[in-house]
């Protein structure tokens, strides 16, 4: 019922742009043209913030684009339209290094990084006299080809504009526009599905740059001037406003905000500095009091705005419970040799040996069972095999391919998923797209493109995605909240979530601690139906052992760093060793 | 010579970006904040030191090395109590939320105190000369003053309760509540005594500059630079990091321009950070 007048108001407003210079004055003009460079600015700062992760340095890369448009424009004479490639790649690159330093480390790092970084830009155009003028800049910067008036200038700016929105509009329907919010939500759970966390930042960060430089480009051409001043930490701190007052979850919010920021101070008299003191105002309130911004405000009055997006289309489009069947592990290779070889694996915090020389095997599908007392140091071998921490030597071979010392995500994409021993789920996503994050990861990479394909290109990962939530039972709920479900629900979809990674080995990290009685059943039900539907491979830890007994094929018992029991369940419950450990001596004399 | 004038006037400059660095290192390290309005914090402490040598003269700048202090302080508990607070756990957006909060507070003091510069007077006038070395009294008694503050951040951290806390809530914030330690209670302390070393630096950097509003920014960066560089949240780091700018930025003011030391400090922490992610101390 909105979506038609919503529609009606965008045809309007793109109409009354169109016309603008037949009606609108000279200065509101050049207004505009700001307001759409904003919207350039903010829209290509949006990925980053998808993704978890804030930059203070947008600013100097439009003004790196600008630099770059006006140096080669003036001492080369190239022409403006060529040198948008220049400027982009200019900005491009330099994100890419800062990313490639800054990103690969969690926490403020890179936050300060890219302030850093500004405070480097604008120390350089204010010192290199020669070549970028120094304080007082570079002038006469000419105009693109075949522009001479404001009104032509206008629209090559309106068309920039709209071609830059609608190339960020694209990665919403990309596989990689998915992963970046996952990673948002929780990078260490985006890792552990075969997600690249780095990699997905940085493409982020050097796509956006890239805009920005571009963007710079035609700011440069069009003021004919740029300055250090026209590149201050201002323009750093209005492309993070624009989001923060307009809200990021779709386009429309830093449009918004950019377009706000920018025209609203026009309205009335004020003074530069009071505008600035006002909007860092809202923002430190906007912040405070509207997390979601703008955005937030449209999507409670007028919701159709934000529906016509992609995520609805998208997941109306499928069925909601698909017949196909699909195998999440592959075919079971021929003969017994194991899936998974650990040999001799040593590791230790300061002078506490977690591992001392740990050797395991788990052949194809096989179900073992891993346990020992608290403070054993399950959750650590869990940990090394997965590549969260790096073993000090020893090996661990993946279906004879050596995996140790690999970072997480490509460990999962070698095929050894784990799950969380507390729930770990990407709480903003639906319970549907929690699945399809891995499903997707599962299925872009055997294709050309990979991640920068068009999700609805992947139709095997969708299915892929159903199948595995109606094998937890959860598919009834797959347009709810993550963070909505219960504890147990919450459990089931990081099981769910880790089949549709497609391992060839599971390792599933106290998958039953908090469940109830019911819940445990459940669980048990289901993992015996992936074993005999889908001859899956399991390394289990869990403490209750009725679930280890009724499940695991083999049992290894870890204590204070080795292995001291392994065979049957019943074996190694009833081993002395073992026994000693968990009961104590006097426990053991009184059951025997 | 000329490098041993270099050195002294660079451990002048490292004691400033230690007591800054102090403050905005203890902040991050206990309760994951990085504060921008640290800044404002210094600058407060420069006018807290006008007002007192204005109204009291030469003397008043004993009065000013308590009451600086102080008085951020308070004003460091109200910026908790109204804002940061709000963003425990949320470090990225406290952050941005600071720098907004450091720009409205930099535009009030425009307002406020107006654009005029003013001037601090200081009871340690002159210089000491050794053969041809020059250092101005004043800057010897900042380098002891903050060596004491030091080294009593240090002993208050090692030896009193409610240091002990501070390093506890440090290494676990959820395990430091479930013993028993009250973590609120414990982000005004730790907010009292970042405000605190921010205004006492702010008192002692105030007789030898101009007061002005935007005082506090260059300093902010370099300490920025001085925790980056010694690892956000190390203490030790960020002595030996403000140690390290400190003499780097005279050696670059000397040799070559003043404008550049910000940029130059900030290229060489970035080249360090690229072999050495969390920097020289961080874990």
């Amino acid at each position: 019922m909105w979506r038609y007048p919503a529609y009606a108001a965008l045809g309007l407003l793109t109409a009354a742009l169109l016309a603008a210079p037949f009606w609108l004055g000279s200065y509101v003009l050049h207004v505009l043209m700001l307001a759409f460079l904003a919207v350039v600015l903010g829209v290509s700062y949006r990925l980053l913030l998808l993704g978890g992760q804030a930059s203070f340095c947008h600013g100097a890369f439009y003004g790196i684009g600008g630099y770059v448009t006006a140096i080669l424009a003036l001492r080369y004479q190239i022409d403006v339209w060529l040198l948008t490639v220049p400027a982009a790649l200019a900005a491009g690159f330099c994100a890419l290094v800062l990313g490639a330093i800054s990103l690969r480390t969690k926490g403020p790092y890179f936050f300060l990084m890219t302030f850093g970084f500004l405070m480097v830009f604008d120390s350089f155009v204010s010192n290199a006299q020669r070549l970028t003028g120094g304080y007082s800049g570079l002038a006469n910067i000419p105009p693109p080809f075949g522009i001479g008036t404001q009104w032509q200038f206008y629209y090559v700016i309106l068309a920039v504009t709209a071609a830059i929105v609608g190339l960020f509009a694209y990665p919403e329907r990309t596989v990689f526009g998915l992963q970046i919010r996952a990673i948002g939500q929780s990078d260490q759970l985006a890792e552990a599905l075969g997600v690249s966390r780095a990699r997905s930042l940085i493409a982020a960060f050097v796509v956006g740059a890239a805009a920005a430089g571009l963007g710079g480009t035609f700011y440069a051409s069009y003021i004919t001037f740029v300055s250090p001043n026209s590149f201050s930490m201002w323009v750093s701190i209005n492309a993070l406003t624009y989001s923060i007052v307009g809200g990021f979850d779709t386009l429309l919010g830093p449009t918004l905000g950019a377009a706000s920021v920018t025209l609203v101070p026009l309205a009335f008299d004020w003074s530069a500095e009071l505008v600035q003191t006002l909007v860092a105002a809202s923002i430190v309130a906007i912040m405070m009091f509207f997390p979601a911004g703008l955005e937030g405000i449209v999507r409670r009055f007028a919701p159709a705005l934000l529906e016509a997006g992609p995520e609805r289309t998208r997941s109306a489009g499928t069925p909601p419970h698909s017949p196909v069947q699909r195998s999440s592990a592959p075919e079971p290779s021929p003969g017994r040799q194991p899936l998974l070889e650990v040999r001799d694996l040593r590791f230790g915090f300061g002078g506490i040996r977690i591992a001392d020389g740990i050797s395991l095997e788990v052949a194809e599908g096989e179900v073992v069972g891993l346990i020992g007392p608290n403070g054993a140091g399950k959750s650590t071998i869990f940990n090394l095999l997965s590549g969260v921490l790096r073993p000090e030597s020893g090996s661990i071979r993946l279906a004879g391919e050596e995996i140790a010392g690999r970072p997480p995500a490509a460990v999962a994409r070698s095929g050894l998923v784990r799950t969380f021993q507390s729930t770990s789920v990407f709480d903003g996503l639906s319970v549907f797209d929690n699945v399809l994050v891995a499903a997707l990861r599962a299925e872009a990479e055997q294709r050309p493109l990979g991640s920068w394909r068009p999700r609805t290109t992947l139709g095997g990962a969708y299915e892929a995605a159903e199948h595995c939530l109606s094998l937890v039972r959860l598919g009834h709920l797959r347009e709810a909240k993550a963070r909505d479900l219960p504890y147990g629900a919450k459990k089931m979809l990081g099981l769910a979530m880790a089949l549709a990674a497609r391992p060839r080995m599971l390792c599933l990290d106290e998958p039953v601690t908090g469940l109830t009685g019911h819940e445990v059943q459940e669980f048990i039900d289901t993992i015996r139906r992936l074993k005999s539907e889908h001859d899956i491979t399991i390394l289990l830890v869990e403490h209750r052992m009725p679930v280890v007994m009724q499940l695991c094929d083999r049992v290894y018992a870890l204590y204070s760093g080795h292995i001291c029991a392994e065979g049957k369940p019943l074996e190694v419950a009833n081993d002395e060793t073992v026994q000693r450990i968990y009961l104590g001596e006097a426990g053991r004399k009184r059951r025997a | 010579m000329l490098y041993t004038q270099i050195i002294i006037n660079g451990l002048t400059i490292a004691a400033y970006l230690a007591l800054m660095a102090l403050g905005l290192t203890l902040l991050f390290g206990v309760l994951r904040i990085v504060n921008f309005v640290h800044g404002v914090m210094l600058m407060l402490g420069g006018y807290a030191a006008f007002l007192c040598t204005s109204q009291l003269g030469k003397t008043g700048y004993y009065v000013a090395l308590v009451a600086a202090p102080a008085a951020v302080a308070v004003f460091a508990v109200l910026l908790n109590l109204a804002f940061f607070r709000r963003f425990t756990g949320n470090l990225l957006s406290g952050a941005v939320m600071s720098i907004a909060l450091s720009v409205v507070f930099q535009n009030l003091a425009w307002m406020w105190f107006g654009g005029d510069p003013k001037r601090v007077l200081t009871p340690f006038e002159g210089v000491y000369r050794f053969g041809g070395l020059i250092i101005s009294k004043h800057r010897l008694v900042v380098v002891l003053a903050t060596i004491a503050v030091v080294f009593a951040v240090h002993w208050f951290i090692r030896h009193t309760r409610t240091g002990r806390a501070l390093r506890a809530v440090e290494q676990n914030p959820y395990a430091a509540q479930l013993v028993g330690i009250d973590t609120s209670v414990l982000s005004y302390a730790t907010f009292a005594l970042s405000g605190a070393l921010a205004g006492l630096a702010g008192a002692l950097i105030a007789p030898t500059q101009l007061i002005l509003p935007n005082m506090g920014a260059t300093p902010l960066l370099m300490a920025f630079v001085v925790i980056i560089l010694g690892g956000m949240g190390s203490i030790t780091g960020a002595l030996v990091a403000a140690v390290v700018v400190g003499l780097a930025q005279s050696l670059i003011t000397t040799l070559w321009s003043p404008q550049l030391a910000v940029g130059a400090s900030f290229l060489i922490a970035m080249a360090i950070l690229a072999v050495r992610p969390t920097g020289l101390f961080g874990r």
